[in-house]
């Protein structure tokens, strides 16, 4: 073999098991679900596999009369925004709480920073769902939530916290939060001390210094937990299960549900693909607004 | 340079009027208990307006601490600091009207070379036209007209250092404190820095205070210097004086090289070398008849010849070459070895080999006079 030869087979081999892991579990799945979601419908379950057609896309937008004319149906469409709008919200707050929690592990010393570092990942010991079956115990009519303030006097009849979408945005920021705390605290944990001395030398106050120096600085670590909270929570399925009662749908339900009883595996994929557009129309959009910021700070 | 007028509370006051930062009896402790390490203990220093007075020690000397507290980051155990007379305790590093330029410069890796040198007028609250107007004046005292956009990962160590300087000049503080800015410099650049350093401290007036462990920085740029060693001060002076009259072995061992000879006091200026002869010192003596000192002598004032009257015997036991001079080592009757330069100012090659007897001679003006004193 000519050493030329030699060099690209060697090189083959180097990439040769990442091409494999990206293709084998990355780009056949996807395509097989694009491939699904533009074949027929077995009633049975399943799909026809013979047969092209994109009636999959047409109901996420209209549905079919008997007559078989087409009506516009928003039904889907209000699912889809309600999840967009409640993993918003639960990044929102996230965020709110995440920044002053990470803050506070970030200016302790070395020792108090792995407890607390420990403390935050704690959760993820239990499983999710018990974890989202506990809320339940905590918000449902005569939970604790609702006994205790009944006892205080506070409120007279038991408030409603179970089975609505405020049930749900508390389960999502209680599952995902970490995901918002661990990057923001490692970007402010790099942060060099001596910038933030260098800021009160320079006649900046605390809040000042916080505005114009630890949050640019931290602002990569702010992205990655608000993509990392967000993209999750678009496609959650346990808590708005468990939480929502089942009144208060989000996509990832939608897609559970098409899969299994409604037996309707293209509109499924297709579904699918559709919050993967979601997902990847907004990142784009992020980046691109941000790139200036996200480079600098590096 | 700028001439505005002063304005809101944290103003560090553009008017020059009396600066000078006056030490009390600071002390400062770091840790608690059995594990408290005393960093400054009971330091009191006087510096003067307009001057470029230096801390020098070496680390772990307490010389950075001083400085920290001078700028607010840490609180003293005891004692106090005064600005212009006023008590500096109860106010936060940043309403005090003091500069830091950091020993890694600290600058805000977000930011442009300008939006540094402006952050600190912005926080003051300066108009937007003043603020543009004193980051250009400072673009240009430090040469750096040209880099004003660029980010500060883009320039180099020796541009980033005067960023640095800018940035704590921009507010016109009344003292600038300096935390061994040079340190990270290669050779060149640090010997041009501290002629540049100090064309800065003379073209804006302001008072410098500047912290090194290196002793030629500090010969070369100072005012005065302040030696330190141990969280005291040892001695306060001009380099010449710290230099030619150090009054303390530790001063005496850390600014250059000097040989250290014990002797008897024979009363009056005249000194003991035992088994060598004697040697006479202008300065007053620091031990009684009979009793024990040290002599202080820089090479460079030891003066060689043949063996002759007047001058005291040793013998040459190495001969080292440093091109603009040559160290001479010279063996003493008892043991004793000293070191004498010789500067080469002449295409004449000097007479002295190695086993050679020679005679030496100091001139009684440059011998100090030393309590003999262990430390």
């Amino acid at each position: 073999m000519t050493r030329a030869g030699k060099t690209i087979l060697f090189r083959a081999l180097l990439i040769g098991p990442a091409l494999i892991a990206i293709t084998v579990f990355m780009i056949v799945p996807l395509a097989l679900m694009a491939y699904i979601s533009f074949r027929g419908r077995d009633y049975s379950g399943g799909v026809l596999w013979d047969q092209f057609t994109a009636e999959a896309y047409v109901r996420l937008f209209f549905e079919r009369e008997l007559d078989g004319t087409l009506a516009l149906n928003f039904n889907y469409m209000a699912i889809i925004l309600r999840s967009v709008w409640l993993s918003f919200l639960t990044m929102a707050i996230s965020l709110a709480v995440g920044l002053p929690v990470a803050m506070f592990m970030a200016t302790r010393n070395a020792k108090w920073k792995a407890v607390l570092v420990f403390m935050v990942t704690l959760p993820f010991w239990t499983n999710l769902l018990v974890r989202n079956y506990a809320w339940i115990l905590l918000l449902r009519d005569h939970g604790t939530i609702n006994s205790v303030l009944l006892w205080l006097g506070v409120i007279s009849e038991p408030l409603p916290l179970l089975h609505n979408a405020f049930a749900v945005a508390v389960g999502l920021t209680y599952s995902f939060l970490p995901f918002m705390v661990l990057p923001i605290y490692a970007s402010l944990e790099k942060i060099d001390l001596r910038l933030v001395e260098a800021s009160f030398d320079l006649y900046a106050t605390r809040w000042q210094t916080i505005r114009r120096i630890i949050l640019p600085l931290a602002f990569p670590g702010i992205v990655a937990g608000c993509v990392l909270v967000f993209v999750p929570a678009l496609g959650a399925y346990i808590t708005p299960e468990l939480l929502g009662g089942g009144k208060t749908l989000m996509i990832g339900n939608l897609i559970g549900f098409q899969f299994g009883g409604a037996r309707n595996w293209p509109f499924g994929a297709a579904l699918g693909l559709f919050l993967l557009m979601l997902v990847l129309i907004s990142l784009g959009l992020y980046a691109r607004r941000y790139r200036g910021e996200l480079e600098g700070s590096r | 340079m700028n001439t505005s007028t002063p304005s809101s509370t944290r103003d560090p006051s553009y008017a020059q009027d009396q600066c000078a930062v006056s030490v009390r009896s600071l002390s400062k402790e770091f840790g608690s208990g059995a594990h408290a390490f005393r960093a400054l203990d009971n330091v009191s220093v006087d510096i003067q307006k307009n001057e470029f007075f230096t801390l020098l020690g070496p680390s772990g000397c307490g010389k950075t601490t001083l400085l920290r507290l001078i700028a607010g980051f840490e609180q003293p155990t005891s004692g106090e600091v005064l600005l212009d007379g006023e008590d500096l305790s109860a106010k936060p590093p940043y309403q005090r009207p003091v500069n830091t330029v950091f020993q890694n410069y600290a600058l805000f890796p977000h930011m442009t070379v300008a939006q540094n040198i402006s952050f600190g007028l912005e926080m003051l609250g300066r108009p937007k036209d003043e603020i543009a107007r004193v980051t250009e004046d400072m673009l240009r005292l430090v040469r750096l007209e040209s880099m004003a956009d660029r980010r500060i990962t883009q320039i180099s160590g020796g541009q980033q250092q005067r960023v640095a300087l800018a940035r704590a000049l921009a507010p016109h503080p009344k003292v600038l404190l300096l935390d061994e800015p040079l340190s990270a410099l290669d050779l060149q650049l640090r010997k041009d820095m501290q002629l540049e350093l100090k064309r800065l401290q003379t073209d804006t007036g302001i008072t410098f205070v500047f912290v090194t462990h290196d002793q030629d920085e500090a010969l070369t740029m100072s005012d005065r210097i302040a030696v330190m060693n141990g969280g005291e001060i040892l001695q306060i002076g001009s380099p010449r004086e710290i230099y030619d009259k150090p009054q303390h072995r530790f001063v005496a061992g850390f600014i250059g090289e000097i040989n250290l000879i014990p002797v008897q006091a024979m009363g009056g200026h005249d000194y003991a070398i035992s088994g060598v002869g004697t040697l006479r010192a202008d300065d007053a003596s620091a031990a009684p008849k009979g009793g024990h000192a040290v002599l202080a002598i820089r090479p460079e004032r030891i003066a060689l010849s043949a063996p002759s009257a007047g001058t005291l015997p040793g013998v040459v036991s190495n001969v080292v070459y440093h091109g603009t001079d040559t160290i001479f080592h010279i063996k003493l009757a008892d043991g004793l070895e000293l070191r004498a330069r010789s500067q080469n100012n002449t295409a004449r090659i000097q007479s002295f080999a190695k086993g050679d007897h020679v005679g030496w001679s100091v001139d009684a003006a440059s011998v100090s006079v030393l309590a003999d004193d262990p430390s």
